[in-house]
């Protein structure tokens, strides 16, 4: 069973087409990275892939559920927005509580779950601080925790890097090393970093204007445009197509 | 024949009874005295005897009430229904009237009720009926004051403002 | 667990050991403090003015108290999107008629609060009058009927607002449209007056609560008083019940 399948995929605003027949698959415990320059519709394929948009045309599931379940569908997955917002008034440990209960753990499952996962993504310490009071660093974390709850079968990362210092990065990029591997989840990290890509992700979907321009291993896709590195055939298929 | 038909009409209204002017009945209450509180609720029964040999008209019952010591009484103040409808009452029977008022002016008052025609057959004519007058003497209660209220304005705001206080100190511990 | 209740359980922790339950709620007391002040202090009044006091008291606190939960109610969906946390909330399986009801109830505690609160101005203004038990029960009974309509007013519009600006604005541009003709005189007493009385859930509500503090009519007479109201609540239930899923969604302008 494909941990994501998407099929003629496409999203229109209007006169705007974000993201035009897009079709991939990504396997069970793949890292993919979802690469593209700003406008690419890296978000937009993202919330049409956890049911936060509605599709224009195609077809997808997830975790083998169907997009036709959304509630089911969303039980199956865990997602860091890019544009995260956290209450500032609540604990960290109280946030984390809520979204347990709110995935249906009782509420002592929830107490548990919550503990590991603050200790997990060393938030252990300030778990009984407010949100308000916590870095741009330890809020991503704290995303990430989030994401995490429910023991998600697939993970979409949304620019989980944005706004970190060069530590927090390593240790984001860590973290999403160790959900592939300790979870076995499949992880979806979009990002225009390339560097991040490479250190992480073990294949590639490269998007720009909305359309898929190459699919596959670093390998596969730096050899397909006659490159040396992923930056240079990065470069090659975005630049393709501009004047 | 013509002769004939004006025998019938009088023996048949020789046969029928007229119906009687207000000034035929009787109306009493059932009270003299009401000693009562400002505020307080009252009620009245008002019983319609017809001691005459023919039924009654329909007839209108209506609940006054008078000051004795020059008060302004407003009736609507003291009951929104002051006015009902007694249906015929038939030669010596009776009706009877239930009212509910409430004393809303201090002092000493006459409540009484008075009968008046329905009908048009007896407009125009009267006596009218009116019962003796209930005294109600309506006492005054504790009153609004200042001082009693003091306590309420001051405790209330001042109980929640400590609530704003701790709330907000948890905040701060929680930092 | 029915998941509206969780959902309803945080909101209700936010919205009181966030501070701003207490804070209104604190500002509610203040008002009513200095208008039963106000009524005390004056010596002249006599029976009747008194009951007019409490008629009054009754009128402001569920004015004040249904301000106060729209407010509240006008920053539940518009709110947590301008500040991007309501994207964490969409993507848990919790079904989106749960997400409106449970802020509809962790609402609604403060108006619980306001009528709890409005208990003491009502006793010091009543207790020598024989209405106090009767506004005890309209403002618990009438007063939540119009506290939930318009709380469900107030919800739909901040699931239809762009910004959370536009949502307040227009949850209180609504209340004192229907607040204003309640201040005019004698409203009902041509056809027309009658009609625009009737439609209006607040002043039909306003207007059963005087006909029977004031006007001393009894609970039936003046019902039919209570169907906009209850109208009104029944409208946004069944809006939202239907609705939902393409009301509570992450940006207003996308589908």
């Amino acid at each position: 069973m494909v941990a994501i399948e998407a099929a003629g995929l496409s999203k229109r605003y209007r006169d705007r087409l974000a993201v035009d027949d897009l079709s991939f698959t990504a396997e069970p415990g793949e890292v993919l990275g979802l690469l593209g320059p700003n406008g690419a519709g890296k978000t937009t394929t993202i919330r049409l892939l956890t049911t936060l948009l509605r599709p224009s045309a195609g077809t997808f599931s997830v975790a083998g559920v169907p997009a036709s379940e959304p509630g089911r569908l969303r039980q199956r997955i865990g997602v860091l927005p890019e544009s995260a917002g956290y209450p500032g008034q609540q604990t960290g440990r109280e946030y984390l509580l809520y979204h347990a209960r709110l995935f249906g753990l009782p509420r002592t499952e929830a107490r548990r779950v919550a503990e590991d996962l603050l200790d997990q993504v060393g938030l252990a310490e300030r778990a009984g601080s407010r949100i308000a009071t916590y870095s741009r660093g330890m809020r991503q974390r704290l995303g990430i925790a989030r994401a995490l709850v429910n023991d998600p079968a697939v993970v979409f990362l949304d620019e989980p890097t944005l706004g970190l210092d060069p530590a927090g990065q390593r240790q984001m990029l860590a973290l999403v090393g160790e959900i592939a591997l300790r979870r076995r989840a499949t992880v979806v990290l979009s990002t225009h970093a390339l560097a991040e890509v490479e250190s992480a992700c073990s294949t590639v979907l490269i998007l720009d204007r909305g359309r898929a321009l190459a699919a596959g291993t670093i390998a596969d896709v730096t050899r397909s445009v006659g490159a040396h590195r992923l930056s240079e055939a990065f470069l090659a298929l975005t630049e393709a197509g501009r004047p | 024949m013509i002769r004939l038909l004006a025998t019938l009409g009088a023996l048949l209204a020789a046969s029928t009874p007229t119906p009687q002017p207000p000034g035929g009945v009787q109306v009493s209450l059932d009270q003299e005295r009401i000693s009562a509180s400002i505020g307080q609720v009252l009620t009245l029964d008002t019983t319609v005897t017809n001691p005459g040999s023919a039924p009654t008209d329909r007839l209108i019952a209506h609940l006054n009430v008078a000051s004795l010591d020059g008060v302004y009484v407003d009736l609507e103040d003291w009951s929104g229904d002051v006015t009902r409808v007694v249906e015929p009452i038939p030669a010596g029977g009776d009706a009877s009237v239930e009212w509910e008022f409430q004393a809303v002016n201090t002092g000493n008052f006459d409540v009484y009720v008075v009968l008046l025609p329905g009908g048009s057959a007896t407009a125009g004519r009267g006596p009218l009926v009116a019962s003796p007058p209930v005294h109600v003497t309506v006492a005054p209660r504790q009153e609004l004051n200042s001082g009693g209220a003091l306590p309420v304005t001051i405790a209330v705001p001042v109980l929640l403002g400590l609530g704003v206080l701790a709330t907000t100190r948890r905040r701060r511990r929680t930092a | 667990m029915n998941r509206w209740v969780v959902v309803a359980r945080q909101e209700i922790r936010d919205l009181w050991l966030g501070g701003r339950g207490p804070t209104l709620v604190f500002a509610f007391s203040v008002l009513l403090s200095a208008m039963t002040y106000l009524s005390a202090t004056n010596r002249g009044l006599n029976f009747l003015e008194q009951r007019e006091a409490v008629n009054l008291t009754l009128q402001v606190a569920i004015a004040v108290g249904v301000l106060a939960t729209m407010v509240v109610a006008a920053d539940a969906i518009s709110g947590e999107r301008e500040r991007h946390t309501l994207e964490a909330l969409l993507l848990t399986p919790v079904p989106r008629r749960d997400i409106a009801l449970g802020k509809l109830v962790s609402t609604l505690t403060l108006w619980a609060a306001c009528v709890v609160v409005s208990m003491p101005y009502l006793w010091v203004l009543g207790r020598s009058t024989a209405v106090l038990g009767q506004a005890v029960v309209l403002i618990a009974l009438v007063g939540t009927l119009v506290a939930v309509g318009l709380t469900g007013v107030a919800l739909l519009v901040s699931a239809l607002s762009d910004s959370n600006k536009t949502s307040l604005a227009v949850s209180l541009f609504v209340l004192l449209a229907l607040f204003a003709p309640t201040q005019l005189p004698g409203m009902p007493k041509s056809w027309v007056g009658d009609l625009l009385v009737r439609v209006n859930p607040l002043a039909s509500g306003m207007h059963y609560l005087s006909a029977l503090m004031l006007n001393r009519h009894t609970w039936r007479q003046d019902l039919s008083y209570l169907l906009s109201p209850a109208l009104t609540v029944l409208l946004t239930t069944t809006v939202f019940v239907i609705a939902a899923p393409r009301l509570i969604r992450l940006t207003r302008a996308t589908s």
